[in-house]
Protein backbone atom coordinates (compact mmCIF):
# COMPACT_ATOMS: atom_id res chain seq x y z
CA UNK A 1 0.00 0.00 0.00
CA UNK A 2 1.38 3.37 -1.03
CA UNK A 3 0.20 5.06 2.21
CA UNK A 4 2.15 2.74 4.51
CA UNK A 5 5.30 4.88 4.72
CA UNK A 6 3.14 7.94 5.39
CA UNK A 7 1.23 6.13 8.08
CA UNK A 8 4.50 5.08 9.68
CA UNK A 9 5.81 8.64 9.61
CA UNK A 10 2.65 9.98 11.18
CA UNK A 11 2.62 7.41 13.96
CA UNK A 12 6.29 8.06 14.64
CA UNK A 13 5.46 11.74 14.95
CA UNK A 14 2.59 10.89 17.24
CA UNK A 15 4.82 8.82 19.51
CA UNK A 16 7.40 11.61 19.62
CA UNK A 17 5.18 14.65 20.03
CA UNK A 18 1.75 13.65 21.30
CA UNK A 19 2.51 14.57 24.91
CA UNK A 20 4.07 17.89 23.98
CA UNK A 21 1.14 18.81 21.74
CA UNK A 22 -1.28 17.75 24.42
CA UNK A 23 0.46 19.92 27.00
CA UNK A 24 0.52 22.83 24.59
CA UNK A 25 -3.24 22.50 24.03
CA UNK A 26 -3.88 21.98 27.73
CA UNK A 27 -1.93 25.08 28.79
CA UNK A 28 -4.01 27.13 26.40
CA UNK A 29 -7.41 25.66 27.15
CA UNK A 30 -7.13 24.21 30.70
CA UNK A 31 -9.58 21.52 29.68
CA UNK A 32 -8.22 18.01 29.50
CA UNK A 33 -10.87 16.61 27.20
CA UNK A 34 -10.63 19.57 24.92
CA UNK A 35 -6.85 19.20 24.88
CA UNK A 36 -7.22 15.53 23.97
CA UNK A 37 -9.65 16.30 21.17
CA UNK A 38 -7.40 19.03 19.86
CA UNK A 39 -4.38 16.74 20.02
CA UNK A 40 -6.16 14.13 17.97
CA UNK A 41 -7.34 16.77 15.52
CA UNK A 42 -3.77 18.02 15.13
CA UNK A 43 -2.56 14.63 13.99
CA UNK A 44 -5.55 14.03 11.74
CA UNK A 45 -4.97 17.35 10.01
CA UNK A 46 -1.31 16.46 9.68
CA UNK A 47 -2.35 13.18 8.08
CA UNK A 48 -4.62 14.95 5.64
CA UNK A 49 -1.76 17.22 4.61
CA UNK A 50 0.69 14.35 4.30
CA UNK A 51 -1.70 12.46 2.03
CA UNK A 52 -1.41 15.25 -0.50
CA UNK A 53 2.29 14.25 -0.81
CA UNK A 54 3.42 17.74 0.06
CA UNK A 55 6.71 17.63 1.98
CA UNK A 56 6.86 18.46 5.68
CA UNK A 57 10.29 19.80 6.49
CA UNK A 58 9.92 20.24 10.21
CA UNK A 59 7.27 17.96 11.68
CA UNK A 60 7.44 19.45 15.15
CA UNK A 61 6.96 23.02 13.94
CA UNK A 62 4.24 21.82 11.61
CA UNK A 63 2.29 20.15 14.42
CA UNK A 64 2.56 23.20 16.68
CA UNK A 65 1.29 25.41 13.88
CA UNK A 66 -1.72 23.20 13.38
CA UNK A 67 -2.26 23.14 17.13
CA UNK A 68 -2.17 26.93 17.42
CA UNK A 69 -4.67 27.28 14.61
CA UNK A 70 -7.03 24.80 16.22
CA UNK A 71 -6.71 26.56 19.56
CA UNK A 72 -7.57 29.87 17.93
CA UNK A 73 -10.62 28.25 16.35
CA UNK A 74 -11.61 26.83 19.68
CA UNK A 75 -11.35 30.24 21.35
CA UNK A 76 -13.39 31.82 18.62
CA UNK A 77 -16.15 29.35 19.32
CA UNK A 78 -16.02 30.37 22.92
CA UNK A 79 -15.77 34.10 22.16
CA UNK A 80 -18.37 35.00 24.68
CA UNK A 81 -16.04 33.99 27.45
CA UNK A 82 -12.27 34.25 27.64
CA UNK A 83 -10.40 31.64 29.61
CA UNK A 84 -8.89 34.19 31.94
CA UNK A 85 -12.36 35.41 32.79
CA UNK A 86 -13.44 31.87 33.49
CA UNK A 87 -10.44 31.28 35.74
CA UNK A 88 -11.07 34.52 37.64
CA UNK A 89 -14.68 33.56 38.17
CA UNK A 90 -13.53 30.34 39.75
CA UNK A 91 -13.74 28.10 36.72
CA UNK A 92 -12.19 24.82 37.67
CA UNK A 93 -9.94 22.60 35.67
CA UNK A 94 -11.85 19.65 34.33
CA UNK A 95 -9.15 17.29 35.29
CA UNK A 96 -10.35 14.48 37.43
CA UNK A 97 -7.12 12.56 37.15
CA UNK A 98 -5.36 14.58 39.84
CA UNK A 99 -5.96 15.09 43.52
CA UNK A 100 -7.50 18.26 44.82
CA UNK A 101 -4.25 19.69 46.16
CA UNK A 102 -2.42 19.02 42.96
CA UNK A 103 -5.30 20.52 41.09
CA UNK A 104 -5.00 23.74 43.05
CA UNK A 105 -1.28 23.88 42.44
CA UNK A 106 -1.81 23.23 38.77
CA UNK A 107 -4.33 26.03 38.52
CA UNK A 108 -1.89 28.35 40.15
CA UNK A 109 0.94 27.31 37.87
CA UNK A 110 -1.25 27.79 34.82
CA UNK A 111 -2.35 31.16 36.08
CA UNK A 112 1.26 32.20 36.44
CA UNK A 113 2.09 30.88 33.00
CA UNK A 114 -0.74 32.86 31.48
CA UNK A 115 0.37 35.97 33.23
CA UNK A 116 3.30 35.94 30.85
CA UNK A 117 3.18 37.29 27.35
CA UNK A 118 1.91 34.57 24.94
CA UNK A 119 5.29 34.46 23.20
CA UNK A 120 7.04 34.06 26.53
CA UNK A 121 4.60 31.32 27.44
CA UNK A 122 5.62 29.33 24.40
CA UNK A 123 9.33 29.94 24.93
CA UNK A 124 9.17 28.93 28.59
CA UNK A 125 7.07 25.89 27.84
CA UNK A 126 9.31 24.68 25.05
CA UNK A 127 12.56 25.39 26.85
CA UNK A 128 11.72 24.38 30.39
CA UNK A 129 8.90 21.87 30.04
CA UNK A 130 9.65 20.19 26.74
CA UNK A 131 13.44 20.59 26.97
CA UNK A 132 13.78 21.79 23.41
CA UNK A 133 17.11 23.33 22.56
CA UNK A 134 17.23 26.93 21.33
CA UNK A 135 17.98 25.50 17.90
CA UNK A 136 14.86 23.34 17.95
CA UNK A 137 12.74 26.25 19.15
CA UNK A 138 14.24 28.38 16.37
CA UNK A 139 13.07 25.67 13.95
CA UNK A 140 9.52 25.89 15.29
CA UNK A 141 9.44 29.67 15.13
CA UNK A 142 11.36 30.00 11.92
CA UNK A 143 13.84 32.36 13.55
CA UNK A 144 17.58 32.47 14.08
CA UNK A 145 18.95 30.49 17.00
CA UNK A 146 20.75 33.49 18.49
CA UNK A 147 17.59 35.54 18.45
CA UNK A 148 15.69 32.75 20.14
CA UNK A 149 18.39 32.34 22.80
CA UNK A 150 18.16 36.00 23.67
CA UNK A 151 14.38 35.87 23.82
CA UNK A 152 14.47 32.76 26.04
CA UNK A 153 16.86 34.48 28.40
CA UNK A 154 14.57 37.51 28.68
CA UNK A 155 11.49 35.31 29.14
CA UNK A 156 13.24 33.44 31.96
CA UNK A 157 14.01 36.74 33.69
CA UNK A 158 10.39 37.80 33.47
CA UNK A 159 9.24 34.41 34.78
CA UNK A 160 11.61 34.60 37.75
CA UNK A 161 10.35 38.08 38.56
CA UNK A 162 6.77 36.90 38.29
CA UNK A 163 7.33 33.91 40.52
CA UNK A 164 9.21 36.04 43.04
CA UNK A 165 6.37 38.56 43.16
CA UNK A 166 3.68 35.93 43.53
CA UNK A 167 5.31 34.24 46.57
CA UNK B 1 17.46 27.41 39.12
CA UNK B 2 15.61 28.54 42.20
CA UNK B 3 13.05 26.47 44.06
CA UNK B 4 10.02 28.38 42.85
CA UNK B 5 10.95 27.98 39.25
CA UNK B 6 11.69 24.31 39.75
CA UNK B 7 8.34 23.75 41.38
CA UNK B 8 6.65 25.70 38.63
CA UNK B 9 8.28 23.55 36.00
CA UNK B 10 7.49 20.37 37.86
CA UNK B 11 3.81 21.23 38.09
CA UNK B 12 3.53 22.04 34.46
CA UNK B 13 5.44 18.94 33.44
CA UNK B 14 3.01 16.79 35.32
CA UNK B 15 0.53 17.51 32.59
CA UNK B 16 0.68 14.53 30.28
CA UNK B 17 -1.44 11.96 28.58
CA UNK B 18 -1.86 8.85 30.66
CA UNK B 19 -0.78 5.59 29.00
CA UNK B 20 -4.40 4.69 28.49
CA UNK B 21 -5.24 8.05 26.96
CA UNK B 22 -2.20 7.92 24.71
CA UNK B 23 -3.03 4.44 23.48
CA UNK B 24 -6.69 5.32 22.99
CA UNK B 25 -5.81 8.37 20.91
CA UNK B 26 -3.34 6.33 18.88
CA UNK B 27 -5.92 3.65 18.12
CA UNK B 28 -8.48 6.23 17.11
CA UNK B 29 -5.90 7.84 14.87
CA UNK B 30 -5.06 4.51 13.19
CA UNK B 31 -8.73 3.63 12.73
CA UNK B 32 -9.46 7.01 11.21
CA UNK B 33 -6.49 6.76 8.88
CA UNK B 34 -7.55 3.32 7.67
CA UNK B 35 -11.22 4.22 7.41
CA UNK B 36 -10.42 7.39 5.65
CA UNK B 37 -9.90 5.74 2.31
CA UNK B 38 -11.09 8.76 0.45
CA UNK B 39 -10.28 8.41 -3.22
CA UNK B 40 -7.50 10.84 -3.73
CA UNK B 41 -7.72 12.46 -7.07
CA UNK B 42 -4.95 11.18 -9.27
CA UNK B 43 -3.00 14.18 -10.39
CA UNK B 44 -3.77 14.66 -14.00
CA UNK B 45 -0.80 14.48 -16.32
CA UNK B 46 -2.07 17.81 -17.52
CA UNK B 47 -2.15 19.27 -13.99
CA UNK B 48 0.88 21.40 -14.76
CA UNK B 49 -1.06 22.91 -17.66
CA UNK B 50 -4.26 23.38 -15.74
CA UNK B 51 -2.53 25.28 -12.95
CA UNK B 52 0.01 27.24 -14.91
CA UNK B 53 -1.82 30.35 -15.89
CA UNK B 54 0.90 31.70 -18.11
CA UNK B 55 0.97 28.41 -20.02
CA UNK B 56 -2.79 28.59 -20.48
CA UNK B 57 -2.59 32.12 -21.84
CA UNK B 58 0.23 31.21 -24.21
CA UNK B 59 -1.67 28.16 -25.42
CA UNK B 60 -4.82 30.18 -26.00
CA UNK B 61 -2.91 32.75 -28.00
CA UNK B 62 -1.34 29.97 -30.07
CA UNK B 63 -4.77 28.48 -30.80
CA UNK B 64 -6.07 31.88 -31.85
CA UNK B 65 -3.08 32.52 -34.10
CA UNK B 66 -3.26 29.08 -35.70
CA UNK B 67 -7.03 29.31 -36.16
CA UNK B 68 -6.76 32.73 -37.71
CA UNK B 69 -3.87 31.62 -39.86
CA UNK B 70 -5.70 28.47 -40.97
CA UNK B 71 -8.84 30.45 -41.79
CA UNK B 72 -6.89 32.95 -43.85
CA UNK B 73 -4.94 30.22 -45.64
CA UNK B 74 -8.08 28.29 -46.51
CA UNK B 75 -9.70 31.45 -47.82
CA UNK B 76 -6.62 32.19 -49.89
CA UNK B 77 -6.66 28.78 -51.58
CA UNK B 78 -9.04 29.89 -54.32
CA UNK B 79 -7.75 33.41 -54.67
CA UNK B 80 -6.57 34.76 -58.02
CA UNK B 81 -3.77 37.12 -58.98
CA UNK B 82 -4.67 40.68 -58.04
CA UNK B 83 -6.86 39.61 -55.08
CA UNK B 84 -5.99 40.50 -51.47
CA UNK B 85 -5.29 37.00 -50.25
CA UNK B 86 -3.28 35.88 -53.31
CA UNK B 87 0.05 36.71 -51.65
CA UNK B 88 -0.94 34.44 -48.75
CA UNK B 89 -1.41 31.63 -51.26
CA UNK B 90 1.86 32.14 -53.10
CA UNK B 91 4.12 33.30 -50.28
CA UNK B 92 2.77 31.28 -47.35
CA UNK B 93 0.63 28.28 -48.29
CA UNK B 94 2.56 27.08 -51.33
CA UNK B 95 6.06 27.42 -49.83
CA UNK B 96 4.81 25.56 -46.76
CA UNK B 97 3.34 22.80 -48.89
CA UNK B 98 6.61 22.61 -50.83
CA UNK B 99 8.53 22.21 -47.60
CA UNK B 100 6.29 19.47 -46.31
CA UNK B 101 5.59 17.39 -49.39
CA UNK B 102 8.38 17.81 -51.88
CA UNK B 103 11.24 15.89 -50.32
CA UNK B 104 12.46 13.72 -53.23
CA UNK B 105 13.37 14.77 -56.78
CA UNK B 106 10.33 12.92 -58.12
CA UNK B 107 8.02 14.52 -55.54
CA UNK B 108 9.50 17.93 -56.26
CA UNK B 109 8.91 17.48 -59.98
CA UNK B 110 5.30 16.48 -59.31
CA UNK B 111 4.77 19.43 -56.96
CA UNK B 112 6.19 22.08 -59.28
CA UNK B 113 4.19 20.67 -62.19
CA UNK B 114 1.03 20.91 -60.08
CA UNK B 115 1.83 24.53 -59.26
CA UNK B 116 2.33 25.28 -62.94
CA UNK B 117 -1.07 23.75 -63.59
CA UNK B 118 -2.46 26.01 -60.85
CA UNK B 119 -0.92 29.13 -62.40
CA UNK B 120 -2.40 28.27 -65.77
CA UNK B 121 -5.83 27.64 -64.27
CA UNK B 122 -5.68 31.02 -62.51
CA UNK B 123 -4.87 32.68 -65.81
CA UNK B 124 -7.82 30.94 -67.47
CA UNK B 125 -10.14 31.99 -64.64
CA UNK B 126 -9.07 35.62 -64.98
CA UNK B 127 -9.50 35.43 -68.73
CA UNK B 128 -13.01 34.02 -68.31
CA UNK B 129 -13.85 36.91 -65.98
CA UNK B 130 -12.26 39.36 -68.45
CA UNK B 131 -9.89 40.54 -65.75
CA UNK B 132 -6.66 40.10 -67.66
CA UNK B 133 -5.83 43.76 -68.03
CA UNK B 134 -2.42 44.87 -69.15
CA UNK B 135 -0.78 45.00 -65.72
CA UNK B 136 -2.29 41.80 -64.44
CA UNK B 137 -1.57 40.05 -67.71
CA UNK B 138 2.12 40.87 -67.34
CA UNK B 139 2.14 39.66 -63.73
CA UNK B 140 0.42 36.43 -64.72
CA UNK B 141 2.82 35.85 -67.66
CA UNK B 142 5.83 36.26 -65.44
CA UNK B 143 4.34 33.96 -62.81
CA UNK B 144 3.67 31.21 -65.34
CA UNK B 145 7.09 31.59 -66.92
CA UNK B 146 8.87 31.37 -63.57
CA UNK B 147 6.84 28.36 -62.51
CA UNK B 148 7.39 26.66 -65.85
CA UNK B 149 11.15 26.97 -65.46
CA UNK B 150 10.94 25.57 -61.94
CA UNK B 151 8.87 22.62 -63.12
CA UNK B 152 11.25 21.84 -65.98
CA UNK B 153 14.27 22.07 -63.70
CA UNK B 154 12.72 19.67 -61.20
CA UNK B 155 11.72 17.21 -63.90
CA UNK B 156 15.25 17.36 -65.27
CA UNK B 157 16.71 16.80 -61.79
CA UNK B 158 14.41 13.86 -61.28
CA UNK B 159 15.60 12.37 -64.57
CA UNK B 160 19.26 12.76 -63.55
CA UNK B 161 18.53 11.20 -60.21
CA UNK B 162 16.78 8.21 -61.74
CA UNK B 163 19.59 7.63 -64.24
CA UNK B 164 22.14 7.64 -61.44
CA UNK B 165 20.03 5.20 -59.47
CA UNK B 166 19.74 2.93 -62.48
CA UNK B 167 23.52 2.87 -62.95
CA UNK B 168 24.09 2.19 -59.28
CA UNK B 169 21.75 -0.78 -59.36
CA UNK B 170 23.30 -2.30 -62.51
CA UNK B 171 26.10 -4.84 -62.42
CA UNK B 172 29.44 -3.93 -64.04
CA UNK B 173 28.97 -6.50 -66.78
CA UNK B 174 25.56 -5.09 -67.67
CA UNK B 175 26.95 -1.56 -67.88
CA UNK B 176 29.30 -2.70 -70.62
CA UNK B 177 26.62 -4.48 -72.60
CA UNK B 178 23.93 -3.17 -74.83
CA UNK B 179 21.37 -3.77 -72.15
CA UNK B 180 23.00 -1.34 -69.73
CA UNK B 181 21.19 1.84 -68.79
CA UNK B 182 23.74 4.02 -70.59
CA UNK B 183 23.02 2.28 -73.81
CA UNK B 184 19.33 2.78 -73.92
CA UNK B 185 16.08 2.71 -72.16
CA UNK B 186 16.16 -0.29 -69.96
CA UNK B 187 12.97 0.46 -68.06
CA UNK B 188 12.82 0.18 -64.34
CA UNK B 189 10.76 2.20 -61.97
CA UNK B 190 13.02 5.25 -61.77
CA UNK B 191 13.11 5.71 -65.53
CA UNK B 192 9.38 5.10 -65.74
CA UNK B 193 8.90 7.78 -63.08
CA UNK B 194 11.02 10.24 -65.00
CA UNK B 195 9.13 9.64 -68.14
CA UNK B 196 5.95 9.98 -66.16
CA UNK B 197 7.02 13.36 -64.79
CA UNK B 198 7.87 14.56 -68.26
CA UNK B 199 4.63 13.20 -69.66
CA UNK B 200 2.64 14.90 -66.92
CA UNK B 201 4.38 18.20 -67.51
CA UNK B 202 3.75 17.99 -71.22
CA UNK B 203 0.16 17.06 -70.54
CA UNK B 204 -0.29 20.20 -68.43
CA UNK B 205 1.13 22.37 -71.14
CA UNK B 206 -1.04 20.76 -73.78
CA UNK B 207 -4.16 21.14 -71.64
CA UNK B 208 -3.61 24.84 -71.23
CA UNK B 209 -2.35 25.56 -74.72
CA UNK B 210 -5.06 28.12 -75.40
CA UNK B 211 -4.13 30.40 -72.48
CA UNK B 212 -0.45 29.91 -73.18
CA UNK B 213 -0.99 31.15 -76.71
CA UNK B 214 -3.09 34.04 -75.48
CA UNK B 215 -0.30 35.07 -73.12
CA UNK B 216 2.35 34.58 -75.79
CA UNK B 217 4.09 31.89 -73.86
CA UNK B 218 4.64 29.42 -76.65
CA UNK B 219 7.26 28.92 -79.33
CA UNK B 220 10.29 30.45 -77.57
CA UNK B 221 8.45 33.32 -75.98
CA UNK B 222 8.98 31.90 -72.52
CA UNK B 223 9.82 28.78 -70.62
CA UNK B 224 6.39 27.32 -70.90
CA UNK B 225 6.69 24.98 -73.81
CA UNK B 226 9.16 22.16 -73.53
CA UNK B 227 12.02 22.20 -75.96
CA UNK B 228 13.58 19.31 -77.77
CA UNK B 229 10.52 17.09 -77.69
Amino acid sequence: MKDEPLEKDLLAAYDAYADAIFRHCYYKTSEREVAQDLTQEVFLKAWSYMQSRRPVENMRAFLYRIGDNLIIDWYRKRKSQSLDTLVEQGFELTDTSVRVEEKAEMELALKKLRALDPDDQNLITWRLIEDYTPGEIAGILGEKENTVSVRISRAMKRLRALLQNSK
Amino acid sequence: MDHHTQKFIQQLRSVALSDKERESLRSTLIDTIRENKVARPVPSPWAWFLHAQHVQVAFLLLVIVISYGSTVTLSAENSLPGETLYPVKTFVAEPLARLITANTPSAQATFETKLLNERLKEAEALDTQSKLGATLRQTVREGIRAQSIKAETRVSDAAEESRAAAVASTSPSQILTEEGPLQGSRGGSEEADTHTSERVLQGVLNEHKRILEKLDLVNGSGGAERKGE
